[in-house]
């Protein structure tokens, strides 16, 4: 039998395999980070993906098991049965809340009733395809994808309903490999992401070509004001022009240990010539395992909001759009088209 | 030839008190297992899967399954391994006895309880010089449901 592609998962330290081609990608949502991505559709926990929402099911309530977790002096102890989308969550979508976020401090909240170490509080979420939708995974952790042989269930693991098969890992521990279409059927998650999809449609009717966004926005210059969707930011630095190497085309600068490419915004779009100076700051943008740099004016912000994006008036790629914001028209930029051209640059 | 004089051979085993016997031509080996990757959402009798030689082996808790006391898991327990088409299975056991020759007519009907084992998991019992050895009907044993 031909070796597939898995990724493997653990729940409460044991490892499980979901075959590559059910999965999607893998989110990690850190602890403060949970109050704007995961949300509720009636009862239904989803996690905010891009301009999109999933249904999440908790991987330890789809197998039955008990979790745990480890206090901060080291032992384990059972969780109380709580919900993924806490009390601190956005106002459930079905009531045609608008996305204003609270601003809350969780983190006070938390260290006065959670014994729990902080780091541990993130949520890692394998985003899996079944059939007709794609739904988010709650598991413990990521681990190595490997080359499994897929072996049969057996006898008195097929009707579990959950398992798609055994196989051997690199550590030579047998696992089991998940059946992720039946998993969902068990949770009834087919209702649950139908339910997810109108109330999702039903927002974006009310308005079409609106949606919620988590934007960076900066200028290029005085006048020209762009956006880019927060995800694919990895950090604003702030570079002296005078480490700025220039190899052929390219600028580059040497950026934890690699060299990172530098771009100005008149390389990959029409507009004005960049104005450098002593300092520049620079966006570190973050495709896969791709990382670019863009030189900015400041000031650079980050807005939350929901807005109607123009697509016919400037809708050159990598431009998606156009929207006003803050008085200024401001154009939002495709990253991962950005990210193609540039590397095509050098 | 009279085939109900022949010899058949027995692995006898203990769960607890008890003493239970399989034929010999039905087991693959013996062994001791450790490491038992446990299987969520599968019936209460299965312990788990492992990796015995590049081949997973399906563990059951032979206690659980004849309904009698459950072997306790330990770090390592005995296993009885069997393979039923093309599967590998495990009965996991309290630990090995010996073998003993009989012959089919030696076959007693087993009592109606077997130490609170239904009867119905039974060829039937051998009488030894100290021992009564119920001998197992695997077919049975192994159905998923009773």
């Amino acid at each position: 039998m031909d070796p597939l592609s898995s990724q493997v998962v653990s729940l409460e330290g044991k490892k499980y395999a979901i075959p590559q081609e059910n999965l999607k990608e893998l989110v990690r949502i850190p602890a403060a980070e949970v109050k704007n991505k995961i949300d509720k559709v009636g009862a239904i926990p989803v996690v905010r993906l891009r301009q999109t929402f999933l249904p999440l099911l908790d991987f330890a309530d789809a197998l039955g098991v008990q979790k745990t977790y480890q206090t901060v002096t080291g032992e384990r102890q059972n969780t109380r049965r709580t919900q993924i989308a806490d009390r601190r969550s956005v106002q459930h979508l079905d009531q045609g809340a608008s996305f204003d976020l609270k601003t809350e401090d969780d983190l006070i909240d938390r260290q006065k009733d959670d014994r729990r170490i902080s780091a541990s509080s993130a949520i890692n979420i394998a985003i899996v395809t079944s059939e007709d939708y794609n739904y988010g995974l709650v598991v413990d952790r990521f681990h190595d994808s490997e080359q499994i042989e897929i072996r049969p269930a057996g006898r008195y693991l097929e009707p579990c309903g959950v398992y798609s098969g055994t196989t051997i890992l690199k550590n030579q521990q047998a696992a089991l490999v998940l059946d992720i279409f039946n998993i969902a059927h068990k949770a009834g998650l087919s209702n649950a992401a139908k339910a997810v999809n109108d109330a999702v449609s039903e927002i974006s009717n009310q308005d079409p070509g609106s949606g919620h966004y988590s934007l960076l926005t900066f200028r290029n210059s005085d006048t020209e004001y762009f956006a880019v969707d927060l995800d694919c930011v990895e950090r604003l630095e702030r570079i002296k022009s005078a480490d700025f190497e220039k190899i052929g085309s390219k600028e580059v600068v040497q950026y934890r240990g690699a060299a990172l490419v530098v771009v100005e915004l008149s390389q990959v779009l029409k507009c004005s010539a960049f104005q450098d100076s002593e300092y520049q700051e620079v966006i570190v943008f973050r495709q896969k395992d791709t990382l670019v740099g863009v030189k900015v004016f400041p000031p650079v912000d980050t807005v939350e909001c929901r807005l109607s994006l123009d697509k016919s008036t400037f809708n050159t790629p990598p431009i998606l759009g156009s929207a006003i914001l803050n008085d200024n028209t401001t154009l939002l930029l495709d990253v991962p088209a950005m990210v193609k051209t540039i590397q095509g640059i050098s | 030839m009279d085939s109900s004089a022949e010899q058949i051979e027995y692995l006898t085993f203990h769960i607890h008190q008890s003493v239970y016997g399989i034929n010999i031509f039905d087991i693959q080996e013996v062994t001791k297992v450790s490491d038992i990757t446990t299987t969520p959402r599968s019936p209460d009798f299965v312990e788990g899967i492992i990796n015995l030689r590049g081949n997973i082996v399906t563990i059951l808790n032979l206690g659980k399954k004849l309904g009698v006391n459950p072997i306790e898991t330990q770090e390592e327990n005995h296993v009885i391994i069997i393979t039923l088409d093309d599967e590998y299975i495990g009965l996991m056991i309290d630990d090995v006895d010996t073998v003993i020759h009989s012959r089919a007519v030696d076959i007693e009907s087993a009592p109606a309880n077997m130490d609170g084992a239904n009867e119905a998991f039974f060829e039937g019992v051998l009488k030894t010089s100290d021992q009564l050895v119920g001998i197992l009907n695997l077919d049975k044993v192994l159905a998923m449901y009773d």
